[in-house]
Order: C-alpha cells, then structure tokens, then sequence
C-alpha cells in the first residue's frame, strides 16, 4: 500500500509563537524539545500532556535584548493523529496569518506517530545496512586472516630453507652457539686462514726457475754451492777462466727478478773461483730495470 | 532501539574490527621481511663461506707438529716421483711472532729439512709438488751443495730447505 502526504487546514492544528529568550543556548535536543513544551503549555487550552507538538525556528525579533530566536509551534492531539490512516506524513497546508513562515516541511507522524510501515521499512533498512557491513568486514577480514596465514607459511618456509643452508655450510660440531653465529664464526676463521695479509713470505721457487732459464748452458761451470733466499742468490762456482766466468755473470744479470753485483773473482790451480751475488729487485718499485 | 544507533554502532564495531586486523596483518608483513632480510644475510655468508672453503689455506690454526711436516714432505715426494730416501735431516722448528695491523697477532714457523743427492730436475719437480699440494707451508730458503758430478751422469745436490708457515693461536676464532 503506498503511503501518501496529507496537508489539512490550519485550523486542523494548534498554533503559538514562542519566545525562546530565557531557554539555554547549548540543550540537548530531547532537553531543548522538553523546554518548549513547557513554553507552549499556558497557550494550549488543553493539557500539554495530550498534544504532540513540532518546533520550528522562525528567525530573529529585532526590539528584544541581544539576539533571540522565536520558535512557533504546531500541534494536534494524540487522539487525532491516532486516527490519521494512511499517511506517510502529515502537516498543515497553510499557516495561520501571525505565521509567515513556510510550514510545508511539518510532519507531525513523527516519534511514536511515525507510521508503522515507516517505522518497520527503516528497521528494515538499518538491519540490511547493519548485516552488509557485518558481511564486508567478515569479508575483509577472512581476507585478512589468509594473508597472515600466508606471511606464517612464507617465514616457515624461510626458516626451513636457513635451516637447510646451515646443515650445508657448517661442519658438524658440538657447539651449543646458535647456527647464525656459528656461521658467522665459521666464516671469520676462514677468512683469517685465508687472508694472504697475515703471510708475507714469498716463495723462492721462480727464483731458481729463473736461475735455471738463464744459466748458461755452454759454460764449463762447477758449482759449489747455490743459495737463494728472499733477499738474493748466491753462487760460489768454478770457471775455467775469467772470461767464463764474466759470461755467467753477464747471463745472470740479464733476469728482472735480481740484479748482478760486480762478481769476485779469484784465481786457483783449476781456473778461477767466482763469488756472484744477485739482489732481488722490489717488484713494488716502478719504473723498468735499466 | 533507534535504528540510527544500531548501524552507527555497527559500523563503529566493524571499523575497529578491520583495524585490528590491518595492524595485524602488518604486523605479519613486517616478521616476513625481517625473516626475508635474515634469510638474505644467511645466504651471503653461506657463499662466502663455501668460496673461502673452496680456496686454500695460507694460515693455519695452531701450530704443526713436526710429524705433520714430514707426512707433508713425504706427500709432496710421491707426487714428484721421488724416492723417500732423499730425505735427510729434518730440523726443529722455530717460531717468531708477526704482528699485521688490523689483524690478530700471528706466528711464523720455519722449519728447516735436507734433500740428498738430489738432481735439479728431481728439485724442481719436487718445488712444483711442493707449491701445488702444500699451499700452508712456503719455500723460503734453498741451499745447494754439489755432492757428485760423475762424468757420466748428471749432478747431484743436497739442497737444504727452508720452510715458513703463518698459523693463529687457537683461540683466535672470532
């Protein structure tokens, strides 16, 4: 059944202009609607407690002190909206002539008055609005809690996939450290065994190599001894003659690892004896041997 | 009740509740990445320590003992193809301390030991076994005596070896 406005003549309502000068500024609604009733009782000619009444704000009466606000007011008795049938809303179709407000907005059916199938639609409406929130936060959440069980799986999944690393990396050991720092322990050992830093000695191996690539082969020398350590080479050998002798310092001299001192030489029953240091040449020196 | 106050509390009720599940879900979020971060930690030193593993080692921990030495020797014999009769003498160990900035404090250990009657091509084969198989220990010092030079064969030497080691303390782990 749909539900229509109905308008009736003013003289259908009760009507007053009330002065709202004396009432509080900050009321609550209910307080403030309770206030002017009793503003409206002494102008109704029946008991206020047999009326329902609106307020309406018409504006500011200039003579008074400050600024002040009247309110008029439209009533009908229960009894009468009792018997209204109907109706969606229901207000006066004009205003008595002490009114120039527009009154078309009025609609007593409110609060208790409030038709029934108003009252039960808007139920309805809040229920159906309350329900689709209740619905998209289940929603939403459900969304939420898979998400979090999914971040839980994934740092499992982590966890398992660490775990693992370490099984791979690190030795078995009786250690009560956590793998993490066992890790970083395993890797500060290795990095100090492994650090060419700390050792600062260096093989002679190329030396000799080198001595061998450049001893000269058509030379009728004996050693006696050779000695290569870090700084240089010795060698202590016999020529058949100075000549030779010369020769095998001149072809020494020719490597870029060391250089040739003047070589000593002495003369013995079988030839000569030759003493022939080589110094090792700072490989961090720049510039070409000369 | 005012249906007005009804959905007002509901849709109060309902903002705390996806609130609370936001915080938690970022909450999740935030031990994902801190999880994800350690993860990727773990992972650079797991490489780092399987490359470190896979170079050799030019420190030892602790001291070799002098039997270590001459198991090192004798390995180094086999993959020169030379007989274990050229060694001779082997000599105590000394040890002098090295100190590196930055570094803990470190200890050279020289050792001194004797090949006899050693030809140079048997020397240099055993100096390249040596350098390949023994990477701990370095050749420092060669002395070479002639012991035979028959003129029909080649010349022999007895080459007198000097080794050095680096090695830490052993509670120089961290």
């Amino acid at each position: 059944m749909t539900l229509s406005d109905q308008r009736l003549p003013a003289e259908r309502f009760y009507w007053a202009v009330l002065d709202t000068d004396s009432l509080p500024r900050s009321l609550s609604s209910s307080r403030r609607t309770k206030q002017l009733n009793y503003l409206l009782e002494p102008k109704l000619p029946v008991p206020i407690e047999t009326v329902y009444a609106v307020f309406t704000s018409i504006g500011s009466s200039p003579g008074s002190s400050g600024e002040s606000t009247q309110v008029f007011a439209c009533a009908m008795t229960h009894d009468e909206l009792g018997t209204i049938k109907d109706a969606a809303s229901l207000g006066p179709a004009d205003a008595p002539p002490f009114i120039s407000t527009d009154v078309s907005h009025i609609n007593l059916l409110t609060d208790q008055h409030e038709p029934k199938n108003l009252r039960s639609k808007r139920r309805k409406l809040a229920a159906i609005a309350s329900a689709a929130m209740i619905l998209c936060t289940s929603l939403i959440m459900v969304g939420f809690e898979r998400r979090v069980n999914g971040a839980r799986t994934h740092i499992q999944a982590i966890q398992e996939t660490q775990q693992n690393l370490y099984t791979q990396v690190l030795p078995q050991s009786q250690s009560t450290l956590p793998p993490e720092q066992r890790l970083v322990a395993e890797r500060r050992l290795l990095e100090r065994t492994r650090a060419s830093s700390i050792t600062t000695t260096s093989s002679i191996a190329p030396s000799l190599a080198s001595l061998f690539a450049a001893w000269p082969t058509d030379l009728d020398i004996r050693t006696q001894s050779v000695m290569l350590s870090e700084q240089g080479i010795t060698i202590i050998a016999t020529a058949p003659n100075h000549d030779d002798a010369q020769r095998l310092a001149d072809a020494l001299d020719t490597s870029p690892l060391w250089e040739a001192t003047n070589p000593q030489i002495n003369t013995i029953r079988e030839g000569v004896n030759v003493r022939l240091r080589l110094d090792r040449i700072d490989q961090s020196q720049t510039g070409s041997r000369p | 009740m005012n249906p007005r106050i009804i959905v007002l509390f509901t849709a109060a009720l309902c903002a705390m509740t996806i609130t609370l599940g936001f915080t938690r879900l970022r909450k999740a979020d935030a031990r994902v990445a801190a999880a994800t971060s350690r993860l990727v930690l773990t992972q650079t030193d797991a490489q780092r320590v399987l490359d470190l593993m896979v170079a050799k080692a030019t420190v030892s921990l602790g001291k070799k003992p002098e039997a270590d030495i001459i198991d090192r020797i004798s390995e180094a014999f086999v993959a020169a193809g030379i007989p274990s009769q050229t060694l001779g003498n082997v000599g105590a160990s000394t040890n002098t301390p090295v100190a590196t900035p930055g570094m803990p404090l470190a200890h050279k250990q020289r050792v001194r030991f004797t090949l006899n009657a050693i030809t140079t091509t048997q020397l240099g084969t055993f100096l390249d076994a040596w350098g390949t198989t023994q990477s701990l220990w370095t050749v420092t010092q060669l002395e070479l005596t002639t012991t035979a030079r028959p003129t029909d064969q080649t010349a022999t030497y007895a080459a007198h070896l000097t080794i050095e080691a680096t090695y830490l303390d052993q509670d120089s782990t961290l």
